[in-house]
């Protein structure tokens, strides 16, 4: 008893993770900044400042997916009452976790 | 008369056309994001508070070192996002200022010009007399004039707002995935410069909407195909035409000159329609270092076509990087003063032996033939660039910077065996030695 319940806990506010909504920017096209000398070359900045924002956004969302899905392995995993069954999960999430791109 | 009221107008309608409330909108959006992320961050920190509270020493520890690095960089998506939503406002406001400024401008202008049309009015029909007339039309101009001036540095100012704002949204990198927007951003930096150093090509993209989508867009061949921007940019890269040898070469203060070779330069390639073969295939290139001074030297060859295959020729480029240089990896100067080589280039075709012409160090500043860079390219579309091959004879300062290049190509060309390279030693005196590239 004990360490099943934190397994437990820890698989539960994974799923919470998992299921919060991913975030996104919900910025439409580059905005009328009206017609000088530079506006043209302000559209093509906002165009590489949004696709940026939402792929860093998109990579984000991936790195949550893999730390969920980390999670969830190493506590199908985890076998109550096996020796070394802590270590193991823990172990799996060292490595599972660190697997995971910055 | 109208032609400055006109241009009061013109200019007032360049900033009155934007719009400070979708400015706000991206500011907004922003921010809602900055919510979203700092939610998803908070869900973060729910599992590590529960794997800390499972965890008592030994495994577990990376695993939450990690936890921490996924909620700093939700830390920096967030203050990112912060950072946008506040250059949004910056913009916004400047805006707000120049729209004022227009709007009263543009009123001051309409009341002048009625005063003025008045003026000419009541002489028509026999009200005042042609001296005060015009007396009062050089009044009511010098005043239009100053109210231009004003227009014209408001709206400057408010162009380099949206200038110094631009900048710093372009240049944002991904806080989690340091690539993110990166295919974008390339074209975009390439498009930035052209239209920074280049006033001449700004006004003319800020004429031509299709080309200004095509410079966002990087879409060189739709650029180059405009003859003026063409114009323009040969000028800037500092082409000049070799009337003897029937080709382009280039003078030693061109762009690259002060760019010197590093990433950018590859960048630009497609600016001048560029499809090359070059030493530097595959990351390796012919460097080496003199153990004297530390300093490094790199050659580099080309050829292949130019001008969207509207020419073709060949360059042999020399640089050098002092040692300490704090630019980054892979940049190196313009080599300068007695580093500096002569080189007779010669383009010809592989299978017929027909030598098309030699650059024997033309573009050089004054006799001593003396470059970094010994470019040749003629306008010819009629002439197979996979059939070119490069010769060259290359005069260096001292047989021990000439015996160093021959064991670096020596080297390049064993490990190249596709580049089909040949180099021999050529006189001590002067020290030179000369090589047939036939890739």
């Amino acid at each position: 008893m004990g360490f099943e319940v934190d397994v437990e806990d820890i698989r539960k506010a994974a799923a919470k993770l998992g299921a919060g909504p991913p975030p996104r920017i919900a910025a439409g096209g580059a905005p009328n900044v009206g017609d000088t000398a530079r506006a043209g070359g302000f559209a093509g900045d906002y165009d590489v400042w949004l696709t940026t924002r939402q792929e860093d956004l998109q990579a984000a969302q991936q790195q949550v997916e893999s730390l969920v899905e980390s999670i969830n392995a190493a506590a199908k995993a985890y076998r109550a009452g096996d020796d070394g069954a802590r270590d193991a999960f823990l172990k799996a999430l060292d490595s599972g976790l660190g697997r995971i791109d910055r | 008369m109208t032609g400055i009221f006109d241009r009061i107008h013109d200019l007032a309608g360049q900033v009155e056309k934007g719009s400070t409330t979708e400015l706000d909108d991206r500011a907004r959006a922003c921010r809602t994001a900055e919510e979203a992320v700092k939610d998803a961050k908070a869900l973060i920190e729910s599992v590590r508070v529960e794997l800390g509270e499972g965890w008592q020493g030994g495994a577990g520890e990376a695993a939450l070192n990690s936890l921490d690095d996924f909620k700093k960089n939700r830390d920096a998506q967030a203050e990112d996002l912060e950072e946008s939503a506040k250059s949004f406002e910056v913009i916004r406001d400047a805006l707000a200022k120049a729209q004022s400024e227009a709007r009263d401008k543009r009123e001051r202008a309409d009341a002048l010009r009625t005063k003025l049309d008045r003026v000419w009015q009541d002489l028509s029909h026999g009200k005042g007399n042609i001296v005060f007339a015009w007396g009062q039309d050089k009044i009511f101009k010098a005043e239009a004039l100053v109210l231009l001036a004003d227009l014209q540095l408001a709206v400057t100012t408010y162009d380099a707002v949206l200038l110094a704002e631009g900048l710093k949204l372009r240049t944002k990198t991904g806080q989690v995935w340091e690539l993110a927007g990166s295919e974008k951003r390339n074209p975009a930096e390439i498009a930035a410069i052209l239209l920074r150093e280049l006033p001449a090509l700004a006004a003319l993209v800020a004429k031509n909407p299709e080309l200004r989508l095509a410079l966002l867009a990087g879409d060189w061949d739709k650029i180059m195909q405009d003859p003026d921007v063409a114009q323009v940019i040969y000028d800037y890269f500092g082409f000049k035409y070799d009337e003897n040898g029937d080709f382009y070469t280039t003078g030693e203060h061109s762009v690259q000159s002060y760019l010197g070779w590093h990433d950018l330069y590859d960048k630009l390639e497609p600016v001048i329609g560029a499809k090359l073969d070059h030493t530097s295939d595959g990351g390796d290139n012919m460097e080496f270092t003199d153990p004297k001074t530390g300093k490094q030297y790199r050659l580099e060859l080309w050829k292949g076509s130019y001008g969207f295959g509207g020419a073709y020729g060949g360059e042999v480029g020399f640089y050098t990087r002092e040692p300490g240089d704090d630019h980054p990896e892979g940049y190196f100067s313009a080599a300068q003063g007695d580093d500096q080589i002569k080189v007779t280039q010669q383009i010809y075709d592989k299978t017929t032996g027909e030598v098309y012409f030699t650059n024997d160090g033309q573009g050089a500043d004054g006799t001593d033939k003396k470059h970094f860079w010994n470019l040749a390219i003629r306008t010819d579309s009629d002439v197979n660039p996979d059939a070119l091959g490069q010769r060259a004879t290359i005069e260096v300062r001292d047989t021990d910077m000439r015996d160093r290049i021959y064991a670096e190509m020596t080297r390049y060309a064993a490990a190249h065996p596709d580049q089909n390279l040949t180099v021999h030693l050529g006189t001590d005196d002067p020290p030179t030695l000369s090589y047939d590239w036939r890739k």
